[in-house]
């Protein structure tokens, strides 16, 4: 375990990285379990078993893993036509991607209801077909896809950068068809970048509030999102319940993102093998 | 390998033109509803201007920040093993999951003077909560995914023989870092730094909670077009909204420019 190092040693670097990180992430996270159980057990699981607090976890894991799925798709498609093909306008489509984060969220809600809502642009198309958007569960996807959109291609790009067409010409020379290139050449050199940028948009779209809150219409065990639920607890004050309900929620993100990460390691080490 | 480049290209922009064009071009719309000198008059306000003083300031801080030591984290995670790695690895993603409201309450919480942290800082004259540090650290921790997830990748790609040669022909540790980490790290550092300082300016249900939110002082933009919003007054709010995409296209755009020129000089040598 002594790899010539250029980041000053593995000691120090370690300690560095880890005072860091628990500064940032660990304090403030343990801080919150703490507030959490400053309830009684009963009251703890009164407030997070509560019918309508389970229904929230539904939707909030549900619309946010349908999301992450959109944009693992579509967004490995973005990133594959930014970094193989040159077209005109490329530059203004690669710096949209990131406008969904530039977007204080609040103004990104009002602009999707007022696109989806019954006589909005996209909304008055759509409601003669039968398809609610606004105010309903599709809604809460719509505003967790928008929201989501940058990670997946922003972390393959650079990645798919590094890797060189030449792989794949061998591939095809050597006789691989399309399906093989891409399942066997090109899916391991990428699936790590796209299994993290899905848990990122995942995990972005379980904690969002601001861009849901205008769209889903809030309506108590059908189109209520959890943190809505969490903020609604902070505005009286109950800030042990609120607790409660975020460590509910990040609990099911962690064991979802743990699964992902060891996903991740298992497809790299695969790649490497 | 995909299928040819018409039909990629066309699902690419379609979807993004669904996804993001729309919502953009609405934007634009509703700032149209306002006539162009209460335009001027809303992005002339001078606490709006001191507030994009405050916000730019605060989330250029935080994406340096980001940058050093979000390396150092990547650096870590990838190069060495140590026990609980998985797990340090997993909570990184975390903050993301955080309700931001929650996030705020915490970290003022923390740095209050009776918090766990804030109860060291405050007798050294240190105050957290309530000022720019306060806002720094909020979006600190609401982007601190971006840079290590970003680097985390492109580290794995990059084989440590590389740094051994170097270090073999007599390479210098500043000189590895700079003649051959550095240029293959650069464009995925950039685009970690940018993607959590715009993120940043945009972040507000964790500052709010931190800041005190004084006018002139520790007020950001973003609370400023919330205050709009509950107005209903949507152009206004539009207005601003516009401003700070046009600042975050103009940044990503500089960046752009900065990586195909160093793309370009890589590729020479």
């Amino acid at each position: 375990m002594s790899r010539p190092s250029v980041i000053p040693g593995f000691g120090l670097s370690l300690g560095y990285a880890a005072f860091y990180a628990s500064l940032i992430v660990f304090i403030p996270l343990a801080f919150l379990f703490a507030k959490a159980f400053t309830l009684t057990w009963a009251e703890f699981w009164q407030t997070v078993l509560d019918p309508q607090a389970i229904a929230s976890y539904r939707l909030s894991l549900g619309a946010a893993f349908i999301g992450a799925l959109i944009n693992l798709v579509f967004g490995f498609i973005v990133a594959w036509v930014l970094v193989r093909y040159q077209f005109f306008g490329k530059k203004i489509v690669d710096a949209l991607v990131d406008l969904p984060f530039a977007l204080p969220t609040a103004v990104a809600g009002i602009a999707l209801t007022s696109l989806y809502a019954p006589q909005g642009w996209v909304g008055q198309w759509l409601t003669p077909l039968g398809i609610k958007v606004a105010y309903t569960p599709l809604g809460v996807i719509v505003a967790l896809t928008f929201i989501g959109l940058p990670f997946v291609v922003r972390t393959v790009q650079p990645v798919l950068e590094e890797l060189e067409k030449e792989i794949e010409e061998a591939a095809a020379s050597l006789g691989a068809n399309r399906w093989h290139t891409f399942r066997r050449i090109l899916l391991p050199a990428l699936l790590p970048a796209l299994l993290t940028g899905f848990a990122l948009a995942f995990a972005r779209a379980v904690g969002e509030y601001g861009s849901v809150v205008f769209i889903s219409g809030n309506m108590p065990f059908r189109t209520e999102i959890t943190p809505l639920l969490i903020v609604s607890k902070l505005e009286q004050y109950n800030y042990a319940g609120a607790a409660a309900l975020a460590v509910v929620l990040l609990m099911f993100s962690f064991v979802l993102l743990l699964l992902i990460n060891l996903l991740q390691h298992w497809s790299s080490k695969r790649a490497g093998a | 390998m995909l299928p040819g480049f018409k039909l990629s290209l066309g699902l690419g922009v379609f979807y993004l033109s669904l996804i993001v064009l729309l919502p953009a071009i609405t934007l634009v719309l509703q700032t149209l509803e306002i006539s162009w000198d209460e335009f001027v008059f809303y992005l002339t306000d001078p606490r709006l201007i001191a507030a994009f003083k405050v916000t730019f300031a605060a989330a250029a801080c935080a994406s340096l920040f980001n940058g050093a030591l979000g390396l150092l984290l990547a650096w870590i995670l990838v190069r060495y093993e140590f026990p609980g790695k998985k797990l340090v690895d997993t909570l990184v993603d975390l903050p993301f999951a955080l309700p931001t409201a929650v996030a705020g309450l915490t970290l003022s919480a923390l740095f209050a003077q009776n918090g766990w942290l804030g109860r060291w800082l405050v007798p050294l004259d240190i105050k957290v909560s309530y000022t720019f540090i306060g806002i720094v650290i909020a979006m600190l921790f609401t982007s601190i995914p971006f840079v290590v997830r970003t680097l985390q990748p492109v580290l794995e790609d990059l084989s440590p023989e590389y740094e051994e040669a170097a270090a073999s022909l007599g390479a210098s540790r500043s000189q590895i870092f700079r003649r051959i980490i550095l240029p293959h790290i650069r464009p995925a550092l950039l685009i970690g730094m940018a993607l959590s300082f715009v993120r940043s300016l945009g972040e507000f249900g964790a500052v709010i909670f931190i800041a005190g939110n004084m006018p002139y002082e520790t007020e950001v933009v973003s609370l400023m077009i919330f205050t709009y919003i509950g107005e209903y007054n949507y152009p206004a709010a539009a207005a601003v909204a516009m401003l700070i995409l046009a600042a975050s296209l103009l940044l990503l755009l500089v960046i752009q420019v900065i990586q195909s020129y160093y793309g370009r000089r890589h590729r020479k040598i």
